[in-house]
């Protein structure tokens, strides 16, 4: 009897013990499969051209009740911190933002991936122009705002899909851009930079800093055409130095009223390394390739005080030594110099060729007179320029005097005056009491500096301590020099 | 003014010349439980200690030189209850004859406390001390038990002090840890058999053989031969953290050459607690060794330790309870795979090992020595981010309330959404390996190499370990001397170092390949200085693997040594004490890290702080009869504020707390106890007064995007109350018990919050005022009460019925709320501005509970056993009613809603008392 307790109360207590050390709690659990990106099962039913087409522009928001699906890739994230709680995606027919209230929603939804958007529910509206996509609205004053889909019904409306699709973005021109069609989609620009001189934007921080609000910087191409290059404070970028060169910019086109705005995603969206318009290219000009060629100089001796024409079959070849961008030249004006001379080219439209650029201009029966003593090939059909290449032209230095003693040879051409020193009324190169017009003073003599009110520099302040100044030799009724921009002024 | 009385009058009782030469007395006894046998190894005290006596193996006992008197006379022994004995000695030899007691009800109430998990995170933000009061254990004075089983539900508080009140002794060892001032009981959690044996004192009382503090003292003797001879296997199911417990314990006694043997083994486990997420399992163990060196030596050495790995809870807003259903909703866990993870487990294991050297010199006299060594890891998971979104389910953002002003409609869908989805509600942990494994990422000058580049999966999402590695070595020693009959002197000296790692590790890279060791928010906020971005400048870009350090690291390291002396005089109608401790701390932080945003105050060590620190306390007890006492005792303490609470933010600095000063706390109490032979009745009033605290938080600031530390120095506490108790025996086994805990803890200055940022340099705040004053010390009742029926039948089974009261709970306040920025331009008669402004004090509450048990003896139906054969059933349920709206604590946010001044935005958040919870066990013994 004693035994069999013992036997049994040895096995009870044994199969406690085995209980205890079998029972063993949660451990690891698997990592769960690698989805892959594959595409939910679902279609879309409505493309983003028509769902854009649905808003009442200007009107109120509207709320989407029809089971709707659009479908789009994702071109814009908020990885880099340049777009905040926005997405931007694009299908073939166009592109639209969404508002979300996610930060760092990039891990969800990145670049490249393809999402499907449930509409229903949703409100579709626009925000000074830029259509949008949110979870509600408010007001605010005559505005209507697109609220950010709030964070817990994300993922009821954006359905994941699949990954690293590549959206070729639309090359096109700044002044191609439509702020209806190309709005919230991918566009690159080429041949752009970011403005120079005091007020430009090269080799500044792209943004300032967290809660020192956005910036605005401006990009430029070569006509002078420029956009807004919107940078946002909380930009991971934001301290790095934009570029000062020229080249490619990818972003996406967004509107702001009538304001055109790029956003970029990351600085890999910005590649300017490339010289500027009209800087050296390091290319040596070649002027006398052409057939017919005929150097500036004889060009200039055909005008023997009466207004002429240029011989049939011939033309000129010249480096643009004008800046229109800065805008103190005539719009329909530019300059042109070959290693012979230089001469003051007047279109009967606005000139279109930046400086720096190698223009060959034919000048058969192309009227060439004088305007108030300067020497012009005056009335040119634009489509007698063509453009070739890029080059650039070192400037003469020289004195005011042999400008003087050389007038009638130096005249439209580049020349550069060391310590000169700048004085007039007034403070600025233009204003009400010098009408722009300024004296320059070297060792050897003065002369004028003239300076049109339509110069992007006309109201900054003149340097007054001596400085090197670079110039166009120009005539007005006597000699004067006209700066290209104020890049000249060292 | 009173205080000043009191000492008036302690000095005039001092002068009183009441020693009279008194005759004395011998008493002896046998010690026998309620089968008959008899009981070796008990402590039979006269009076509180000073006579005292160990049963040998006949259970019998012998005090000596009693001088005739009123005394209680009490007998502690593990496993069975303590009982008291009210004697009139008036003859030279009293013969108690047997005397019997009981097995220990305590093994079930003691395993019935309910517990808590919380995270320290949270414990810190809302300044909740911690677990439940219970750590006391059992006792026979009705106020004790109380507080120890019915009031802890409410997560009671004795007088509403802060856990670290009681310092505790192991074995002789210090078992505070000195980074908190806290006392490890985690490092014996489970080994209930083992750690019986306990000497306590409560409030201001003198000590037994350490100085104390506000709310006593505690010292628990687990030496072998201290232990039972006998094994003890349990087994126990319940519902609340754990499952099932299984525990054994076994003990040889004294043998022959002296030696003793105790070994014990727990386990306890739940595949889910309470609630959903928490799993736990715990493996504790415990071996004790001790040799009787000859008459006056013994030497015992002490190892124990408990491996905890639990899923944790955290509190949330009543929101989030609401649309959840539960006020148990836990958002520490989501599916993987189709399978609960919890993203918050504690791994934690502290072994201990105590050699303990007991020198009896004399007669009259004793040293007891120790020399302990405490090492071990605490690890604490949660999810960790860079780059990516807030992925916690309660996040504020995703609550329908965020939006409901805006817009209802959409309010109206999430909360739908919410309340049909509890994947909605949980942790996507299935997103978070899917993010991952697209995160494919470029790292340049990895490891700070140059030119040296990393390429693969950057973990968005990771789970990290925050740890905690202390190593401490103690050194206790206290002597105690029986001077003459009336006179006892007690005398000890400790040396304690602790040194503490805290870091984060790497735990599980959630399908990634790396993790970089970089600081997110200085990324934001220091553009142009590129250092800034590293948490460790030391070494940049260092690319992480699982298992790896990073974010911080930094030690503390304490020193504090201690010397105390105690003197107990005894007489025919008072009895007096006083004591006096001095203590030195010495404390600095050793950054490990260079952090980039703090470069020149983060690596290598901080400043020594010194703190030298005098404590007093004296009390008096008058002895109307044996029945009526009368006493009051007083206390002045003063400490060195804790080393978390010294820095403005130790994870990142070395940067003091400006101003910083020792702690102080003035208290008395004073009361009546009577202790007839069928009442016991005790009113105690107390008045604590604490000064120049100093705590330190920190929390996620959104707006600021970093960690934000609020110091708040100058706290000021007034704790007041009453502690009443009575206990009346009805005869026919029939007793009734009732309790009432009256107090009232307010902050009586308005402190000084200093608000510093970790990612920048600079302080958002400088002292600037929180208006605090008379506002509530939080997460306790401040009223208590309990009435219990008790029956207990001479068949060896009884039962316990329980009501209880609970009222005057108030949440944590967060200064913020009570600056000048936060009520700016609200209008002072507005609903807002008292909305702000006002603490929150949540709702009464009723419960009950029931216990009950029985123990049969074994060997009256199974003649053959050899052995004493006991079975022992328990059962324990707590809130019979299933009170499930039962706060029991909370917190404000720290966050404050400045710009829209939304007191409801950043929410409070809640902890609820569990609804109806079981504890049974069946014991088996064999003695």
């Amino acid at each position: 009897m004693n035994s069999l307790i013992k036997k049994l109360s040895i096995l009870a207590f044994a199969c406690l013990i085995t209980s205890t050390f079998t029972s063993c709690v949660k451990k690891e659990i698997d990592n769960p499969p690698n989805p892959a990106g594959v595409d939910p099962d679902l279609k879309a039913n409505l493309t983003i051209a028509v769902l854009k087409a649905m808003d009442t522009l200007n009107g109120n928001p509207i709320k989407i009740t029809d089971d709707f699906i659009i479908s789009g890739v994702v071109i814009a994230d908020d990885k880099s911190g340049n777009f905040y709680k926005e997405m931007v995606i694009q299908d073939s027919t166009g592109g639209i933002s969404i508002q979300l209230d996610q930060s760092n929603y990039y891990t969800d939804f990145p670049v490249g991936r393809r999402v499907f958007i449930k509409l229903r529910g949703l409100y579709l509206g626009e925000y000074h122009g830029l259509i949008q996509l949110g979870g509600y609205y408010t007001t605010s004053g005559t505005y209507f705002n697109i609220e950010r889909i709030p964070q817990a019904l994300i993922g009821q409306h954006i359905i994941k899909g699949s990954y690293y699709h590549t959206v070729i973005p639309f090359e096109l021109k700044i002044t191609e851009l439509d702020p209806y069609i190309h709005q919230n989609t991918l566009i690159r620009l080429s041949d752009v930079q970011f403005t120079d001189g005091p007020s430009g934007f090269a080799n500044q921080p792209y943004s300032n800093g967290p809660n020192l609000a956005d910036v605005n910087m401006v990009i430029q191409d070569c006509s002078c055409n420029e956009i807004e290059l919107r940078n946002s404070d909380f930009a991971d970028f934001g301290y790095k130095l934009t570029p000062s060169g020229n080249g490619i910019l990818t972003g996406v086109y967004q509107i702001y009223d009538q304001y055109n705005q790029i956003k970029i995603r990351d600085l890999d969206d910005v590649s300017m390394n490339n010289g500027r318009c009209g800087a050296a290219s390091g290319s040596v000009c070649l002027f006398n390739d052409i057939g017919g060629f005929m150097p500036l100089d004889s060009v200039r001796m055909l005008y023997q005080g009466v207004t002429t024409s240029g011989p049939a079959g011939r033309f000129v070849k010249g480096v643009v030594i004008s800046d229109k961008c800065s805008g103190n030249i005539v719009s329909q004006n530019m300059v042109i110099q070959d290693s012979t001379g230089g001469i003051t080219v007047r279109f009967i439209n606005d000139a279109n060729f930046p400086a720096g650029a190698l223009v060959t201009v034919n000048i058969g029966g192309v009227e060439i007179s004088e305007y108030n003593g300067l020497l012009q090939l005056n009335n040119v059909p634009n489509n007698f320029a063509t453009y070739t290449d890029r080059c650039s032209i070192q400037p003469r230095i020289t004195t005011i005097n042999d400008i003087y003693v050389n007038l009638s040879k130096w005249e439209s051409t580049l020349v550069t005056i060391n310590d000169v020193t700048i004085s007039g009324s007034g403070t600025t190169y233009n204003n009400a009491t010098n009408f722009g017009t300024l004296t320059i003073t070297d060792a050897t003599g003065n002369t004028k500096l003239y300076t049109r009110s339509s110069a992007s520099f006309a109201s900054s302040p003149y340097p007054t301590t001596p400085v090197d100044l670079t110039g166009i030799v120009s005539d007005f009724n006597g000699l004067q020099i006209n700066l290209r921009n104020t890049g000249d002024i060292k | 003014m009173k205080g000043k009385k009191i000492y008036t009058l302690l000095f005039l009782v001092l002068l009183y010349p009441v020693l009279t030469q008194a005759q004395t007395s011998s008493i002896i006894g046998i010690v026998t439980d309620e089968t008959g046998k008899k009981i070796p190894d008990a402590r039979v005290t006269l009076d509180g200690g000073s006579f005292s006596d160990l049963t040998d193996s006949t259970g019998s006992f012998k005090l000596t030189e009693i001088p005739f008197g009123n005394y209680t006379l009490s007998i502690r022994t593990s496993g069975y209850a303590d009982l008291e004995l009210k004697l009139g000695v008036t003859s030279i030899e009293m013969d108690l004859g047997q005397i019997l007691i009981n097995f220990d009800n305590a093994i079930s109430t003691g395993d019935n406390l309910p517990m808590t998990s919380l995270m320290d995170s949270e414990l810190k933000e809302s300044n909740l001390s911690g677990n439940v009061s219970g750590v006391l254990g059992a006792s026979r004075d009705p106020f004790i038990s109380a507080t120890t089983f019915s009031f802890s539900i409410a997560r009671f508080r004795i007088r509403g002090y802060e856990n670290g009140y009681t310092p505790t002794l192991m074995n002789g060892a210090n078992m505070t840890d000195l980074t908190t001032g806290r006392d490890m009981f985690y490092t014996w959690s489970g080994l209930n058999d083992v750690v019986r044996a306990r000497e306590n004192s409560h409030g201001l009382e003198s000590g037994y053989n350490s100085y104390g503090s506000l709310a006593g003292s505690l010292s628990i003797d687990s030496r072998a031969a201290r232990q039972r001879k006998q094994l003890q296997a349990s087994f126990a199911v319940s519902n609340r953290t754990y499952d099932n417990r299984l525990m054994v314990t076994y003990g040889t006694g004294v043998l022959k050459g002296g030696w003793s043997f105790a070994g014990s083994f727990s386990r306890r486990w739940a595949q889910e607690g309470y609630v959903k997420g928490t799993f736990y399992d715990s493996w504790a163990y415990f071996g004790s060794a001790e040799k009787d060196l000859g008459s006056d030596h013994s030497l015992c050495l002490t190892f124990f330790g408990n491996a905890l790995r639990n899923g944790r809870q955290s509190p949330a807003t009543q929101e989030m309870y609401d649309i959840a259903g539960s006020n148990y909703y836990n958002p520490n866990w989501g599916y993987q795979n189709g399978k609960v993870r919890n993203a918050s487990v504690g791994r934690s294991h502290t072994p201990v090992i105590i050699l303990t050297h007991d020198w009896k010199i004399d007669n009259s006299s004793s040293l007891e020595t120790s020399v302990s060594r405490i090492a071990g890891k605490n690890k604490i998971s949660g999810l960790d981010w860079f780059n990516a979104t807030d992925p916690r389910p309660d996040f504020y953002r995703r609550m329908p309330s965020y939006i409901r002003q805006d817009d209802p409609e959409q309010a109206a869908i999430i909360t739908a959404l919410l309340s049909n989805s509890e994947e909605e509600r949980q942790i996507k942990w299935d997103r978070l390996y899917e993010t991952n494994y697209h995160s494919d990422s470029i790292l340049y000058n990895a490891n700070g190499i140059s030119g040296l580049t990393v390429t693969g999966k950057w973990a968005n999402y990771l789970v990290m370990d925050r740890v905690t590695a202390m190593q401490k070595t103690g050194f206790n020693s206290v002597y105690n001397k029986t001077v003459s009959d009336n006179t006892n002197f007690t005398a000890g000296f400790s040396y304690q170092k602790q040194v503490t790692e805290y870091y984060k590790e790497v735990n599980d890279l959630l399908g990634a390949d790396f993790y970089v060791d970089l600081n997110q928010y200085a990324e934001q906020s220091n553009i142009d200085s590129v250092p800034a971005v590293q948490n460790d400048v030391n070494n940049p870009n260092r690319v992480l693997y699982e298992g790896d350090r990073y974010g911080y690291n930094y030690i503390a390291d304490i020193t504090k040594t201690t010397a105390w002396a105690q003197g107990v005089f005894k007489y025919k109608y008072f009895e007096y004490f006083f004591a006096v401790e001095l203590s030195a701390m010495n404390y600095f932080r050793d950054g490990k890290y260079r952090n980039g945003v703090f470069i020149n105050n983060s690596f290598g060590k901080s400043d020594h702080q010194k703190f030298v620190n005098y404590s007093a306390k004296a009390g008096i007890t008058y002895k109307y009869n044996g029945r009526n006492y009368f006493f009051v005792n007083a206390s002045y303490l003063n400490q060195a504020p804790e080393f978390e609470d010294s820095y403005i933010s130790p994870k990142t600095r070395n940067t003091i707390v400006d101003g910083i000063t020792s702690e102080s706390a003035s208290s008395i109490e004073g009361g009546y106890l009577l202790k007839a032979p069928s009442v016991k009745a005790r009113a105690v009033f107390y008045a604590t007064e604490f000064k120049d605290e100093i705590r330190t938080n920190s929390f996620y600031h959104e707006d600021y995007r970093t960690f934000v530390n609020y110091t708040l120095s100058n706290i000021d506490r007034h704790h007041t109350g009453a502690e009443l108790a009575i206990e009346a025996n009805l005869g026919m086994g029939f007793s009734v018990t009732g309790v009432a805990a009256l107090g009232r803890y307010i902050i009586t200055s308005n402190p000084n919050a200093t608000i510093s940022q970790d990612n920048k340099d600079t302080l958002l705040a400088v002292n600037e005022i929180a208006y605090l004053r008379n506002f509530h010390v939080e997460s306790t009742p401040e009223k208590a009460f309990t009435f219990g029926v008790n029956y207990r039948a001479k068949k060896f089974w009884f039962v316990y019925l329980n009501f209880n009261l609970f009222d005057d709970i108030y949440i944590a306040a967060n200064p913020a709320r009570r600056t000048s920025g936060a009520i700016d331009l609200v209008d002072p008669d507005s609903e807002l501005y008292d909305k702000i402004v006002t603490q929150e004090k949540v709702d009464r509450q009723f419960t009950m509970d029931i216990s009950g048990g029985k123990s049969w003896r074994l060997n009256n139906t199974f003649k053959l056993l050899k052995k004493q054969t006991f079975v022992l059933l328990n059962a324990g349920f707590t809130n019979i009613l299933n009170n499930r709206k039962f706060i029991n604590g909370g917190f404000e946010q720290l966050r404050f809603d400045y710009f829209d001044k939304n007191p409801d935005k950043f929410a409070n958040k809640y902890f609820y008392s569990y609804g109806t919870t079981f504890f049974i066990s069946i014991t088996l013994r064999f003695n």
